[in-house]
């Protein structure tokens, strides 16, 4: 505005001062309102942060005053933005902790008194420059008591605090703003005297004094600072001399530091890892940073809400991960605004660095301008996994009264130098403008990298199960059913709105349905198919994004229906009672487990009482056997290899078989054939379970033949199930010999899970044709139709229906409806019976039992035949 | 209205007061921006009469800037005991005439009233450094008075 240029421009520019600070005020009173709604306004704790919105009016009209009447031409932009900020800061630290935030309103009025008295005093700030060497000399004193006096009020391993009676100091926070000062007038007298640049008349001091602060730093292990106060004081180098490569030279020796930093200090090496690789390390050196990932993600972009977040899940979120708590309850566009809020401050601070001429007010104001960048860009950067985390606070925001004071002083003092309307440039422009370049690189950055986590990595953060928010929304939202193939309930959620919690019918049912834990954390179904039973997914996606929007919770989960026959289940489970063992029962044809069962298992019911109990047993109660053991196939693999071998006719059933009668010694234990047979023939062997003559077979197949019958029977390749399975290696089998024999009979390298065996015999049962398995069938949204859930997998072709009858044939029958194969295994010392039935229609049993007698697997395989015989498996839940 | 939309349409209005902050942050920004541009634009034609000694009716035409002041390093150079080595600067910016005090000893004024502050001053203003007075003129300056000012 032209009249602002006019005598009246002072008063115009204070009208923008108080217009913007209204604006903040309004937006601190609707934050405060929103906050103690969220509460739920039934107690003095949602509603005494209040308290913040008085105390920040009182200091911002004071400093508004002061400043109109001791700086009318002051920048009318740097204290609104600075006291939004502090406003905002306040108001997150009484949110999360009160005790914190009644503190921390003190420090606020104590900052904005200090504010005052500093922009009452003398201009040109001769008192700061004058007695240089008394500041710095106090503040070294302070932070040098800190070694022998030092305590931290949160009782950390850093004790960088000076305190008594309840309050406490940080002197390394206010030494960096009194080293900014010594450094601004020690290099304005350098630059005062236009000579040439002599190392040891201009540099000494200066080197000594950064010497000496930075080893004082260092044994106070304070490396934040340290690192920050180096960075400062190499870019007012460059702002006083302009010569890019006091830069690039302190960069060398930053990276150069930094490594043997890493060789020497445990601290920095654990900080660095932590950074590289926080997921490996996510429940202890990696903790912090990605709960603050999965903190900012959860914002999303319109974050949970002030007030309805967890931001607590976050260690030390009050001070130097304050950042996560702003992204995760004011989303992106909160941690948008505060970061735009920081860069036109330091911005405005800059300029006021870039039109000032003399150099104590340049390099002054730049100085205090840049550490305050810097320092935001270092923790941000470092909440956002952009940087290692520093251990620094965010200036004005963080709970910590030191922070907020010395913030405020520096503030005071570049208001104090600032002028609205400074026409033209100053002589130190060009290298201040350099500096504004590089912050605005990382600004960059740092929004770029936010927008990374809250949008396009939101979902798989959010959905980790270390995501305290996501199992306390199941206390809320309830979380949907799981339901057998005939809609019986196994899993239902169970309690009021605010304390569901989730009933398991079936005691033995631990390892199918897995648990979803509070404390532990989910596992089987309820892992796998979370997202469904929490409402992530569901048919109706607005409804979805709605109700996470305003409750910050999905919707109510689905329903989710198993392929699994509940008393068929109960039948298996039963059958295994007091064994080591695992049950699948498949129906062929379909691809559909019609039960899985594993023992021992547990009861997800007691997992609170029972959990430290169940991670030690040598028994290993958690894991579900069926597709998470691996174990030897034995002779059990030699159906399969007999069928393939036919099917390519390296062999005829009716052939003779060699080597019958050649007996294998493992582990101390003989391997033959089962009984004497006196025929000779393939069928014959196969039959008898005699290892001899598989031996040969797999010498004839080679190594590309075995992995190719095993390939196409699935025994080598990974479960297409909607389960967490054993990881599947990849065979590399050479070609000697024995090698390939012990491979043929299953006691090489292949290890297999029940259900490994159960699909890979289901080519035989179904006809030659490998099905894609399916454990779930399909979801039901509330209110809403079924909808089927696809399988993972596609069905393969291994064999003609005349391939597979052969093998079958050589079977042994039971009661005429029934063909099963029974072998033992070796393991070691330790043997385990497989027993693999086929009963009609393709309904496929498979039992394991550790260190049994074949027979045991057996009668319970045919028990579990006989009840699936008659079992109704019409398609699910028709 | 359900507790949960009370908080939905606050948290939808504590966002927009928030980006209100820094929309009018900016949009102030930008018209400090517009009013700098404006002040580069060419001054039109104008000159200082003076209207005391040392040089009673001298012409002293006007650009952009004009620095006053005793001292040769200055645009319009005033040798009089009065006037400060660097005592005044009159420049055009934003369509005006802005007048700003160097810091003098004596003092600058404007129709008597002493500078504390830049001031806008317009045609016919009487302007005084220390004891020279002068007016401000729109218009071509005099050419008797420009040569006469090129043989000093």
């Amino acid at each position: 505005m032209l009249s602002d240029i006019t005598s009246g421009g002072r008063i115009a520019l204070g009208r923008r001062e108080s217009r913007l600070l209204w604006i903040a005020f309004t937006f601190l009173t609707l934050t405060g309102i929103t906050i103690a709604l969220a509460a739920g306004l039934d107690s003095l704790r949602s509603v005494q942060h209040m308290v913040a919105l008085p105390a920040w009016g009182l200091a911002a009209w004071l400093i508004h005053r002061t400043a109109n009447r001791y700086h009318p031409l002051r920048d009318p932009y740097l204290l609104p933005i600075a006291l939004l900020l502090a406003g905002w800061g306040l108001l997150i630290v009484w949110r999360l902790s009160p005790g914190l935030g009644a503190r921390q309103t003190l420090w606020l009025l104590l900052g904005a008194g200090a504010m005052v008295l500093i922009l009452r005093g003398p201009p040109g700030l001769s008192w700061l420059r004058r007695y240089r060497y008394l500041w710095l000399l106090s503040g070294i004193l302070l932070t040098a008591l800190t070694l022998v006096f030092g305590v931290n009020p949160a009782g950390g391993e850093l004790r960088l605090w000076l305190g008594c009676c309840g309050v406490f100091f940080q002197p390394s926070e206010p030494l960096r703003l009194l080293l900014v000062a010594f450094v601004a007038s020690f290099l304005a007298d350098r630059k005062l005297i236009e000579r040439p640049v002599s190392l040891t008349r201009d540099f000494f001091p200066l080197l000594l004094a950064a010497a000496v602060t930075t080893l004082l730093l260092f044994a106070q292990r304070d490396l934040g600072a340290a690192t920050l106060f180096l960075a400062v004081l190499a870019f007012m180098i460059y702002v006083a001399y302009g010569h890019p490569v006091v830069l690039i030279g302190a960069g060398l020796i930053a990276v150069l530091s930094a490594a043997a930093a890493y060789q020497t200090l445990d601290i920095v090496q654990v900080r660095f890892e932590a950074w590289l690789s926080p997921w490996i390390n996510a429940s202890n050196s990696g903790y912090q940073i990605v709960q603050s990932l999965i903190a900012v993600a959860s914002g999303g972009v319109f974050g949970l809400g002030p007030g309805r977040g967890v931001p607590a899940a976050v260690p030390l979120v009050q001070s130097d991960f304050v950042f996560a708590a702003v992204a995760e309850e004011w989303g992106m566009l909160g941690g948008l605004a505060m970061i735009l809020l920081f860069a036109l401050l330091v911005g405005r601070s800059l300029r006021t660095a870039a039109r000032r001429k003399e150099p104590f007010a340049v390099l002054l104001s730049a100085g205090i301008a840049i550490a305050m960048g810097l320092q935001v860009i270092l923790i941000v950067g470092g909440v956002l996994r952009l940087f290692p985390i520093t251990g620094v606070t965010l200036p004005f925001v963080s709970y910590g009264g030191s922070s907020l004071v010395t913030s405020f002083v520096g503030l005071a003092f570049i208001v104090h130098l600032s002028r609205a309307r400074l026409p033209g440039a100053g002589r130190f422009a060009l290298p201040v403008l350099n500096v504004q370049i590089l912050l605005s690189v990382a600004w960059a950055a740092i929004v770029l990298s936010l927008g990374w986590w809250t949008i396009i990595r939101a979902d798989a953060l959010t959905s980790r199960t270390d995501n305290l928010r996501r199992r306390l929304g199941s206390l809320v939202s309830p979380r949907g059913m799981i339901l057998d193939r005939n809609g019986s309930p196994l899993v239902s959620t169970e309690g009021e709105a605010g304390e569901y919690r989730r009933s398991y019918r079936d005691p033995a049912g631990g390892s199918l349905t897995g648990y979803d834990s509070l404390a532990f954390g989910q596992a089987g179904i309820e892992r796998q198919m979370d997202p469904y039973l929490r409402g992530e997914i569901g048919p109706k996606a607005l409804e979805i994004w709605w109700s996470k929007l305003v409750n910050g919770v999905p919707p109510a989960g689905s329903d989710v229906r198993l392929t699994v026959d509940a008393g068929l289940q109960g039948a298996a489970a039963l059958g295994l009672e007091g064994l080591r063992g695992a049950i699948v029962v498949l129906d062929a044809v379909t691809g559909d487990v019609l039960a899985s069962a594993s023992a021992p298992s547990y009861d997800p019911n007691e997992l609170d009482e029972r959990w430290s109990d169940l991670i030690v047993r040598t028994d290993a109660p958690l894991l579900n056997r069926v597709v998470q053991g691996s174990y030897q196939p034995g002779m059990a693999v030699a159906p399969l290899l007999y069928a393939w071998s036919v099917a390519e006719g390296l062999i005829e059933p009716g052939d003779a078989a060699p080597d019958f009668s050649v007996t294998i010694e493992l582990f101390n234990r003989t391997l033959a054939c089962s009984a004497a047979e006196p025929s000779g023939m393939w069928s014959a062997a196969l039959a008898n379970s005699c290892a001899g003559p598989f031996v040969v077979l797999g010498e004839r197949l080679g190594p590309d033949g075995i992995s190719e019958a095993f390939a196409a029977f699935g025994l080598s390749i990974p479960l297409d199930i909607r389960l967490t399975t054993a990881l599947t290696q990849p065979l590399e089998l050479s070609d000697d010999p024995d090698v390939l024999g012990l491979e043929a009979i299953g006691q090489g390298q292949l290890t297999v899970t029940p259900l490994h065996v159960a699909r890979a015999y289901a080519v035989l049962a179904g006809a030659g044709v490998r099905p894609s398995l399916s454990i779930v069938d399909a979801f039901r949204a509330q209110e809403g139709e079924w909808q089927p859930i696809s399988t993972l997998g596609t069905e393969q072709v291994v064999l003609s229906p005349t391939e597979a009858q052969v093998t079958l044939d050589s079977f042994s029958t039971y009661g005429g409806d029934f063909v099963g194969y029974e072998v033992e295994a070796l393991s070691g010392a330790d043997s385990v019976a497989w027993f693999i039935g086929i009963g009609p229609a393709g309904r496929l049993v498979v039992v394991l039992v550790e260190g049994a007698e074949p027979a045991l697997a057996r009668e319970l395989g045919l028990g579990l035949l006989e009840l699936v015989k008659d079992l109704d498996l019409a398609p699910a839940g028709d | 209205m359900s507790p949960e939309l009370v908080l939905l349409a606050l948290r939808l209005a504590l966002a927009l007061v928030l980006y209100a902050f820094l929309a009018t942050t900016l949009t102030f920004l930008w018209r400090d921006l517009k009013s700098a541009a404006l002040a580069t634009d060419v001054a039109p034609q104008a000159y200082l009469e003076l209207l005391s000694q040392p040089a009673l009716g001298q012409i002293f035409p006007l650009g952009n800037l004009n620095l006053f002041g005793r001292s040769g390093d200055n645009t319009i150079v005033l040798d009089e005991e009065t006037v400060s080595s660097h005592h005044a600067r009159l420049s055009y910016r934003g369509g005006q005439w802005l007048l700003e005090d160097l810091g003098s000893r004596n003092g600058t004024a404007v129709n008597e009233l002493t500078l504390a502050d830049p001031m806008v001053v317009t045609f016919g203003d009487e302007i005084r450094l220390g004891n020279v007075h002068l007016a401000l003129k729109a218009g071509q300056p005099p050419i008797e008075a420009s040569a006469d000012r090129e043989e000093r």
